[in-house]
């Protein structure tokens, strides 16, 4: 990683005004990204993952407003950036692969008319070169066929199919940074393998950097450097992977890795995470939001604000008695 | 151990379009047909769990609503209990005494919950079609212990599906499925939709009821992980063919199948980098499938010409473990 990183989200606050009070999505999200890097951020649903995307891209709900902090990506803060800025940026430089690649792809579009509009919006090739330069991204993520399956309409391409499409369409201006919101979500196993595999190469040999947005830590774990563990809108750990792994020292993040099957062999083994998310509406929310639901919640976690305070180098935790 | 569950030779297909461009009022018309479940054979026991294992679109789904009768089988015997149930219109099945005796719960736990019935209604919905219970006290009581049995808290009792958490839609969704004391429960990628924390207490909760109930499950599921937790043994579908089937550690740790062996090399592990992915490329048409051609054959790493001309048969090569595969 080199010294200046590519994106750096500062004190970033996320608030949702609904009918039933402030949700406050996220608070205080500090995270860097470095060149070249894969960053996992990982967590429940509801934990504000995929807000976080969103408020990246500038693209929330409007009852969602970014109440304080910056995210600095390339010397241009994208929280206080004008929309036309943003446009400029959107899709060129910084791109978002989606949950569901059916309801995000048009559907009475041609997969081919679709690539050619990004690569006319977003890139400087000429009308000739559109067909074969669409071509060439299809072939990229390993379409087979790309000549035949250009003319294909979205409804036509399996789900995995549709996926590549959709990774085609945010590499196609060759951006620096993708952000992936669960990307593999509702694909079979192979092909989610298969997916997750395209994911890694092709932002390693593009010399990009990424964030891998996921609820499966297993899957996080195949594809990042490093990942970030949310809940309830904190991001608790920050560590890289290995060491995530093998240490976790945020009582949250031990107990996601237990409640995985993939090291039980019987049911038993299976460690369950007591309670829900805290009901972030609340007017005055612990410091602590993982504290409800702690094991070693003693007094002190409900006093002073608790910042994500460094342990190592790599290694950042939020937690006054980390394991 | 008796066998609650028989399965013979049972074939599912769905007519899609109509071969040919003319249609002729002489003439049968003659479809092109997608094989869903293709020459199916297997058998569960009294309180035993078998997993059910494959892609999506390899017909899994499809056996569980044959076996439900939920839909007709093309071809085939069903027997269930000692009675032989695939003659029964699912029409008629539904007034059946055996309906009780089969129940199922479904992939989606929102959609298979009715949005303006109360979670009570829906769970004592199967108690009076099915137990005839009519007693509202009775009913009431039954109501309130299948709560406690599936872990919901009884105020929860009298809200709407929509107020409820994914997690507690599951535990509904498996309290109305043991409502009439089922002998066997269907369970459609039960927490497909669920947290890895949900997840593990759903998963806890199945492994105790069956043990408990002494009921028989079949596990659909496209997670390997899942179903080597909760089941004693795995059956692998491949493009509605059974590729292979055997215990769990046969299946696990011995496996013989090449797809097999790819799918459980694609269980992401925690902690690891992935290897590289052997199988590529989609899967064949399930659409007028070749005679006499393996089904993984194209996309199998193994894949010789013998595949392309001779289609393997489900062999026994243990007491327990079952390969289709001329290279096992």
């Amino acid at each position: 990683m080199s010294a200046i990183p590519l994106l750096s989200i500062e004190n970033f606050s996320v608030e949702f005004r609904t009918r039933h009070g402030v949700v406050h999505a996220l608070e205080n999200v500090n995270l860097n990204v470095g060149h070249q890097e894969i960053v996992g951020i990982v967590g429940e649903s509801g934990s504000g993952k995929s807000v976080l995307s969103l408020a990246l891209m500038r693209i929330l709900d409007p009852a969602g407003r970014i109440t304080s902090g910056k995210a600095v990506f390339g010397g241009l803060d994208l929280v206080s950036a004008k929309e036309e800025d943003l446009a400029e940026i959107r899709g060129r430089e910084l791109t978002m692969i989606f949950q569901n690649p059916r309801s995000a792809l048009n559907p009475i579009r041609k997969v081919g008319q679709q690539l050619r509009d990004v690569l006319l919006r977003h890139t400087t090739t000429i009308h000739e070169q559109l067909r074969s330069r669409a071509m060439e991204c299809l072939s990229m993520v390993r379409i087979a066929d790309p000549e035949r399956r250009m003319d294909a309409y979205p409804a036509e391409l399996s789900g995995g199919q549709c996926q590549r499409v959709m990774i085609a369409m945010a590499l196609a201006a060759k951006p620096s940074l993708l952000i992936a919101d669960e990307p593999t979500t509702g694909l079979d196993v192979t092909t989610q393998a298969v997916v997750v595999d395209l994911i890694r190469d092709l932002v390693k040999t593009n010399h990009m950097s990424a964030i891998f947005i996921t609820h499966d830590l297993a899957l996080a774990s195949q594809i990042c450097d490093r990942i970030a563990v949310m809940h309830a809108g904190h991001i608790v750990e920050i560590a890289a992977t290995e060491e995530l792994f093998s240490s976790p020292r945020h009582p949250y993040t031990r107990q996601l890795i237990n409640a995985m099957p993939h090291h039980c062999s019987h049911v038993s083994e299976l460690g369950a995470i007591p309670g829900n998310l805290p009901d972030l509406r609340a007017d005055t929310l612990p410091p602590c939001r993982f504290s409800m639901r702690c094991s070693s919640h003693v007094e002190a976690c409900d006093l002073a604000p608790l910042p994500l305070s460094f342990i190592n180098t790599h290694h950042q935790v939020a937690c006054r008695f980390p394991l | 151990m008796k066998t609650i569950l028989n399965i013979d030779h049972l074939e599912k297909r769905f007519p899609t379009s109509v071969k040919g461009a003319s249609f002729s009022f002489f003439k049968p018309r003659e479809y092109h047909w997608l094989h869903a479940v293709d020459d199916v054979s297997f058998d569960i026991k009294e309180g035993e769990s078998v997993g059910l294992v494959g892609e999506s679109g390899c017909g899994k789904s499809t056996l569980g609503r044959v076996i439900t009768r939920l839909a007709d089988c093309t071809e085939g015997r069903i027997w269930f209990d000692g009675h032989q149930i695939e003659s029964i219109a699912p029409g008629a099945f539904a007034q059946n005494k055996l309906r009780a005796g089969i129940q199922m719960v479904f992939q989606d736990s929102t959609t298979s919950l009715n949005p303006r019935f109360t979670v009570k209604e829906i769970i004592s919905e199967p108690l009076k079609l099915l137990l005839y219970i009519r007693n509202a006290s009775e009913l009431e009581q039954r109501v309130e212990k299948l709560a406690d049995q599936v872990g919901l808290p009884r105020e929860l009792l009298s809200r709407y599906p929509h107020q409820l958490s994914g997690g507690q839609k599951a535990r509904v969704n498996i309290a109305r499925a043991l409502a009439p004391k089922p002998k066997l429960v269907i369970l459609d990628e039960p927490t497909a939709a669920l947290d890895v924390s949900v997840q593990a207490t759903i998963l806890k909760l199945l492994d105790h009821l069956r043990r408990e109930l002494g009921v028989s499950f079949l596990f659909i599921s496209h997670d390997l992980n899942l179903v080597r937790l909760l089941c004693d043994r795995v059956i692998v579908m491949y493009l509605g063919k059974i590729v292979e089937s055997g215990t769990v550690i046969d299946v696990f740790n011995t496996s013989r199948h090449p797809y097999t062996r790819e799918l459980i090399s694609t269980i992401p592990k925690l902690g690891e980098k992935a290897a590289g992915v052997a199988v590529s490329g989609e899967p064949q048409s399930p659409i007028d499938p070749k005679l006499g051609v393996c089904r993984f054959y194209g996309r199998c790493p193994k894949g010789a010409d013998i595949c392309a001309y001779s289609q393997p048969n489900l062999l026994k090569i243990s007491e327990s473990h079952k390969v289709a595969c001329h290279f096992a």
